[in-house]
């Protein structure tokens, strides 16, 4: 299981279950994204606690995603960063573009 | 006791040093601020914290990661937008289970924690505003608090002076107080959680700060108090150099120094400086010859040019501030200021590996191409009216006029022009009929089925024949075979200034970082779709390429897996990647 899906309340929960998200990964990613997003899920939590690389393609699925939801007032907001992937959104200014928290439970919370 | 910093300011009143450097890694003596705050932390146990992030980022994040001999267990909140401080700690509620105390990332203060603590516990507080006295800044909340330190009013000072006492920007908190702080909404410590205090008349006490205590808000703050200190110093230690043994002074400036200097570390001071005052000189700097300084502030890797005259000034890489104007220019002159860059031996050998690539596979490629060269010409020649060859002016990265109230900053236009293979009609009056950009919003465009391109043409572009000429280039060196694809100059400008323009999402800044890469042929969006990709796509493979590029050990080491993209290896894969996407002749149009 590359994706592990999760619901709490209203909030769906995609955990990233891979050490390295890469283009091999991105399409089934993308696609995820857009079957929640079609079967009406608003708040989507992205948790990537498990990955030590997430690649441009990969990144790329997410902001297609992001586009997609806020397009219908969703949001998709990001958990759980080791250094290397939180040294990549400090420095592509991805971390202005998605909302990101440390713990799920904080991320949760944020959604009212 | 749990901490938590709060870096993410802009530092608007910094601005433009803040433009470059975060508040918390402004130097007080050639040490970052927050290095003072977190050893400090410390020295009372405070061993795990949280530091939230919003502004440049990764430059708090790769120094801390740096600086680990502090021990300590560091964590970060990355902000997306700052919607102020009580909101900032609100939003990381799981951090917060017992007291945690709050400092703001530009305040430094010799505060007895200890002290305050048990003042906060005796008190039974919910949370504790460290107040300063102050009766020279106006525009700032003022504070009331009763013969108990209870908190009873908050005022906003406008000129006349009601109470002296204002906040610090320290303060201890229970995490109940999280309860009056509501998510998705502005909301400061020191404004709106304030006001409530007040109203619902909630458990708040003020402590009074004795000891030394600085906040930096403006460049004239910095300037001051890196002087007062270095005199200070001075005094103390009877001793008017403070320098290490990696840096160098010539004799005859060191025989004429007559006020207190620090000089930090890897830094050259030349013949005949002439210093006129204090001055604290970074890491990594060099004075050239003849140089007047006074009363400055040179920060890390920063050359100072020849038989200047530099007062009350801060000088940053190409940037100089002078703090009795309060005005900063960025110089484009690298004779007179410029910032030092240090390329490492292996890096070198990388950049000579890619080149040698370059060359041995462009030069090849070239002479068996000659007469494929020759038939695309008659083809194109036969097919339609007009040149073989098409003039193309490509963007590395655009003219850059920005300014602020007190700031000016100009950068030019850095261009390449190439002949590419003509491959649309010189009709001008077919650029009415396009209307279908596959983008569907700018700045990008690229139609489908574009009326303007010939028939051959088609053919050309499907292959990317008509871009084979920009071999030549790279054989030039003007473009590498790897790097990001050149944007014409309307696309270029409008990606800086507006990033995606009908886009939801705020993207613009990840866009700009494109403009730092090198221009190239093969790439990530080259090898991995090309116009089948979304803008967004296109734009974050072209920014994490460009940021791949830059020539900074300190990222190199903190990219993972892309520091590994960077070598030869990496090199040479990614163009096998984009040839073989090319031959596929996907997302070509």
């Amino acid at each position: 299981m590359n994706f592990v899906e999760q619901k709490k309340g209203e909030v769906f929960i995609i955990g990233i279950n891979l050490a390295r998200a890469t283009l091999q990964e991105a399409e089934a990613f993308k696609l995820l994204l857009f079957n929640a997003l079609e079967r009406g899920e608003r708040k989507i939590i992205v948790d990537f606690s498990q990955c030590e690389f997430v690649d441009s393609t990969f990144l790329g699925a997410l902001v297609v995603g992001l586009k997609r939801m806020t397009q219908v007032s969703g949001d998709i907001r990001i958990v759980g960063f080791k250094p290397a992937v939180r040294a990549m959104f400090e420095l592509t200014r991805m971390h202005k573009v998605f909302d990101i928290y440390e713990t799920v439970e904080d991320a949760i919370a944020s959604f009212v | 006791m749990k901490g938590f910093i709060l870096g993410a300011g802009v530092g608007k009143r910094l601005e433009p040093l803040s433009l470059e450097l975060p508040a918390p890694m402004l130097p007080i003596l050639n040490k970052p601020l927050i290095l003072y705050i977190l050893e400090h932390l410390k020295k009372f146990n405070i061993i795990e914290i949280k530091i939230n992030l919003h502004h440049l980022p990764e430059q708090i994040d790769f120094f801390l990661q740096d600086s680990k001999y502090l021990d300590l267990k560091i964590t970060y909140s990355l902000e997306k937008e700052l919607l102020g401080t009580a909101r900032a700690v609100k939003r990381v509620s799981s951090f917060i289970d017992d007291t945690v105390l709050i400092h703001y990332g530009n305040v430094l203060a010799n505060i007895d924690i200890l002290d305050f603590y048990n003042f906060h516990r005796h008190k039974k507080s919910l949370i504790t505003y460290a107040v300063i006295q102050n009766q020279n800044t106006t525009d700032i909340p003022e504070i009331f608090f009763n013969h108990n330190f209870r908190i009873i009013k908050k005022r906003q000072r406008k000129k006349r002076v009601e109470s002296l006492y204002i906040p610090a920007g320290i303060y201890l908190i229970e995490k109940e107080i999280l309860d009056y702080i509501p998510i998705n909404k502005k909301f400061d410590f020191d404004q709106e959680l304030l006001d409530k205090i007040c109203e619902l008349q909630i458990k708040a006490y003020a402590y009074l700060v004795e000891g030394d205590y600085y906040k930096i808000q403006t460049n004239q703050d910095l300037l001051r108090i890196n002087l007062d200190l270095i005199s200070k110093l001075s005094k103390l230690e009877n001793n008017l150099i403070f320098s290490v043994t990696s840096s160098e002074i010539h004799q005859s400036t060191l025989q004429n120094i007559h006020h207190p200097i620090m000089i930090g570390s890897n830094s050259v001071i030349k013949k005949e400086i002439n210093f006129g005052g204090p001055c604290v000189i970074g890491n990594n700097v060099i004075i050239d010859e003849g140089t007047y300084i006074s009363n400055s502030l040179i920060l890390n890797d920063t050359y100072v040019g020849k038989n200047l005259s530099i007062e009350n000034c801060i000088v940053y890489k190409n940037l100089c501030i002078n703090t009795k104007t309060d005005f900063g220019v960025y110089v484009t002159d690298s004779f007179i200021i410029s910032p030092v860059i240090k390329t490492s031996i292996s890096e070198k050998l990388r950049k000579l590996s890619f080149r040698t690539i370059d060359i041995i596979f462009t030069l090849p490629a070239l002479i068996i191409l000659l007469p494929i060269f020759l038939l695309i010409a008659i083809l194109i020649k036969v097919d339609s009216k007009g040149p073989v060859l098409y003039r193309s002016k490509r963007i590395r990265s655009p003219q850059i006029i920005k300014y602020g109230p007190n700031w000016y900053k100009y950068e030019p236009e850095s261009s390449i022009y190439y002949y590419k293979f003509r491959t649309m009609y010189f009709d001008k009056s077919l650029n009415q009929i396009i209307n279908h950009n596959i983008y569907k919003e700018g700045p990008f465009f690229k139609a489908k089925d574009d009326p303007r391109v010939t028939r051959i043409g088609k053919f050309l572009r499907k292959y990317s024949l008509d871009e084979l000429p920009l071999l030549i280039y790279v054989l030039k060196g003007d473009l590498s075979l790897v790097g990001l694809w050149g944007l014409p100059q309307k696309e270029a400008e409008l990606l800086y200034e507006k990033g995606l323009v009908t886009s939801w999402i705020n993207i613009k800044e990840t866009a700009r970082m494109r403009f730092k890469g090198k221009l190239g042929l093969a790439g990530y969006w080259q090898s991995r779709g090309r116009s089948e990709l979304s803008a967004e796509e296109r734009i974050v493979h072209d920014t994490i390429q460009s940021i791949t590029q830059i020539d900074n050990e300190q990222i190199k080491k903190s990219i993972g897996e892309y520091t590994k993209e960077n070598s030869v290896k990496g090199y040479i894969s990614l163009i096998l990647d984009t040839v073989k996407s090319v031959l596929r002749g996907k997302g070509a149009y």
